[in-house]
């Protein structure tokens, strides 16, 4: 992969080159740290039974509220990379490569893991958001932590990406069609009466066009603040999230040592035979096709070619409210309530997946169709799992039931707006 | 001539708040949670309080009632005044992440309505697709579901300042913080403690945030007004003593009414509306 720190901008065309090769790889690295935060997420226990006090239960809320926030601006941050490549005329990018990557996957120092929750991910978390030099009250949080930053945080891929297009601005930069930016309306449409929302965030999204320098810069500034923070530092940026997260996580560790807030999930779900017991594999499989899905749905979303207003409004009413949280987070956190092996403690959990040939379907009618096929068999493999209760517990078959009726519901609007197009 | 029949009064309203799964049980990154030690929520609409729930401090006086009732020739009904309105049979709003219906624009699931006294029972139940009345939620189509759905989420300060009195939300929310702190430092009980601590650090939230929704839903209202179609209403006692006359059970019911003023600290929400029920003509003849 590309280093931040090598190569020096070069020619006008390499410059360009190196600028696409790094937004793709912001978008390798958004992608990637929203699927790790979702699987710190799905860990979580969340509930007395499962060995935790209320008080711990109570915290645990916090960071789960924490954590989720922190992804959903990632998958901001991934959406604004995506604008951004879009700007210049390149394809977004909606692929990674599977977990786990070593330390120099992306020169940052940490590999990029699925881990439960707990002060090694954390430990992980913070180095990622980190700013490149802690000032303020960031140092002193980061004291508080007791960790040393001996990592080069992702600050500096964007810092180099900034650079880049101050470097490159010219008229033949920015070439994308302004029509194909995305704004937080056209993802999160919420219909209030009398309350205007376009310049506002709604669940802490905020996704602006990019159409020129300014507004490309202003873009890398946010996706910057969110993650690192101000210079004198920020209590709401994700790096001060994750430090007090890690400062309470710690705090309660040495008042009770036996304080697990995860289950115990498999160290690496993405191994072969990490789950073997079939029920809890296919609910694991029910996932990665839901991701698969909804990967297919967004690529045909931000690299539309020939779709309408309508068209693009029925991809956007699959993809983001009803597959992500009505399909893929009630998946997730059922994973990790199954047995991974017949015998021992250990948990299932989701890989983050996806089949190998995901990518942009080019031909507007066939993708549709494909993308139809892919949520109509979803609904029938999560209806078979639903009736499944000789396999899975009343309050398993319960949640399986609600994905498979959302998905039934996602196919058949999904294909209404395609005979209403086609 | 009709029966008119006005009711308003707090609702339990116990539900997982977007972007949590519809099925969300505690709360996480929505902004309505259930709290250390209170039971899972649960989405249902409690016109009347449920028996396993105990209200958090602060709460108003919940349940719907019967305000006025009034017949369409001036005379008033005064048996059917404080009579009880439910909603039975566990009613959600059927939204499911926008798969269902966008925000503001979700059906109330199933629609079961009682309205008792000690004078007179009415019941009727309103499947959402009259012509298919066993037809899941989820397969009913788009344009069924919007006959008896909210129609849309409408900013009405006045609606809401009108009907409970509360005309500036962050002076509630700040109100009640200080309620809850002071709450705080006399609760022994530790559970109860870490149930308030919860509370206050979503309160606490919401004051430095004056644009939050934890602030916001309050001045928010959902409308709904369809007619009444469906299997006939059962009626029981005695009508002529209560109503004077005969209702029909069949034809030409509608209803109307908003909910609104959500109060995501107490889980509990504001209903106001009414409801209108046709006297047979036999009985429209002797009366009028």
């Amino acid at each position: 992969m590309s280093s931040p720190q090598s190569p020096a901008i070069g020619p006008a065309a390499g410059g360009r080159q190196r600028l696409a090769d790094m937004l793709a790889e912001a978008a390798e690295l958004e992608h990637g740290l929203l699927c790790q935060y979702l699987y710190a997420w799905f860990s979580m226990k969340r509930a007395p039974e499962e060995g935790v006090s209320w008080q711990q239960l109570e915290l645990m809320r916090q960071w789960g509220a924490s954590l989720l926030l922190v992804a959903r601006q990632e998958m901001e941050h991934l959406g604004l990379v995506c604008n951004l490549l879009t700007s210049i005329g390149e394809a977004p990018t909606l692929r990674r490569p599977d977990f786990p990557l070593s330390p120099r996957y992306y020169d940052l120092g940490i590999p990029c893991l699925l881990e439960p929750f707990g002060l090694p991910a954390l430990e992980r978390f913070i180095g990622f958001e980190a700013p490149q030099t802690p000032g303020g009250a960031d140092l002193t949080r980061l004291g508080r932590t007791g960790l040393t930053l001996a990592t080069t945080s992702i600050a500096a891929l964007y810092d180099e990406i900034r650079s880049l297009f101050q470097t490159l601005d010219r008229p033949d930069l920015f070439v994308g069609p302004p029509g194909a930016q995305f704004t937080t309306p056209t993802i999160i449409p919420v219909p209030i009466r009398g309350v205007q929302t376009p310049n506002h965030p709604i669940y802490d999204v905020f996704l602006t066009a990019v159409t020129n320098l300014t507004s490309a810069l202003a873009v890398i500034d946010q996706i910057v603040l969110e993650g690192e923070g101000t210079p004198g530092g920020s209590q709401t940026s994700h790096f001060a999230r994750f430090c007090t997260m890690y400062e309470q996580l710690r705090q309660q560790l040495d008042a009770d040592p036996g304080f697990q807030p995860a289950r115990p999930v498999v160290a690496d779900p993405c191994a072969t035979e990490a789950v073997s017991v079939a029920p809890s594999l296919a609910v694991c499989e029910l996932f990665d096709g839901a991701y698969t899905a909804t990967l297919l749905l967004l690529y045909r979303f931000f690299a539309h070619t020939d779709e309408s207003q309508a068209e693009l409004l029925a991809l956007q009413q699959a993809a983001f409210f009803p597959m992500m949280t009505g399909v893929l987070r009630p998946l997730g956190e059922l994973c990790t309530l199954l047995p991974a092996q017949p015998v021992g403690p250990q948990t299932a959990a989701p890989a983050f997946t996806y089949q190998r040939s995901v990518g942009l379907l080019p031909h507007k009618l066939a993708a549709w169709r494909v993308m139809l096929d892919g949520l109509q068999s979803l609904a029938v493999t999560s209806g078979q799992l639903a009736a499944d209760t000789q396999s899975y517990p009343p309050a398993v078959c319960a949640r399986l039931a609600l994905v498979h009726e959302n998905l039934v519901r996602i196919a058949s609007d999904f294909e209404a707006n395609m005979a209403v197009t086609a | 001539m009709k029966l008119v029949v006005g009711f308003e009064g707090w609702i339990v309203l116990r539900l997982a708040t977007d972007p949590d799964p519809s099925d969300e049980l505690r709360g996480v990154s929505g902004y309505s949670f259930a709290f250390a030690g209170e039971p899972d929520l649960d989405r249902v609409l409690y016109l009347q309080p449920p028996a396993y729930w105990t209200p958090r401090s602060g709460s108003p006086p919940l349940g719907v009632t019967v305000h006025s009732a009034v017949r369409t020739d001036g005379e008033a009904c005064p048996a059917l005044v404080g009579a009880v309105v439910d909603l039975l049979d566990s009613p959600v709003l059927e939204n499911r992440q926008w798969t269902i219906a966008l925000p503001g624009y979700e059906p109330i699931v199933p629609f079961h309505l009682q309205v008792s006294c000690p004078a007179l029972t009415i019941r009727r139940d309103i499947p959402l697709d009259p012509k298919n009345s066993d037809l899941p939620v989820w397969e009913v189509a788009p344009a069924v579901i919007a006959v008896q759905a909210a129609d849309g989420m409408q900013y009405e300060p006045q609606t809401i300042g009108n009907a409970t009195g509360i005309w500036d939300s962050l002076q509630a929310v700040t109100d009640r913080l200080a309620m809850l702190q002071s709450e705080r430092a006399k609760e022994t009980d530790p559970i109860k403690q870490t149930a308030l601590d919860g509370r206050i650090a979503e309160l606490e939230i919401a004051v430095a945030t004056p644009t939050d929704r934890r602030v916001m839903a309050r001045y928010f209202v959902e409308r709904f007004a369809f007619p009444m179609l469906g299997p006939a209403a059962t009626i029981a006692g005695d009508e002529q003593t209560a109503v004077g006359g005969q209702l029909d059970p069949t034809n030409g019911w509608s209803i109307a009414f908003w909910l609104g003023a959500w109060d995501p600290d107490l889980l509990c929400s504001y209903m106001q509306g009414a409801l209108e029920i046709p006297f047979v003509q036999s009985t429209h003849s002797e009366v009028s």
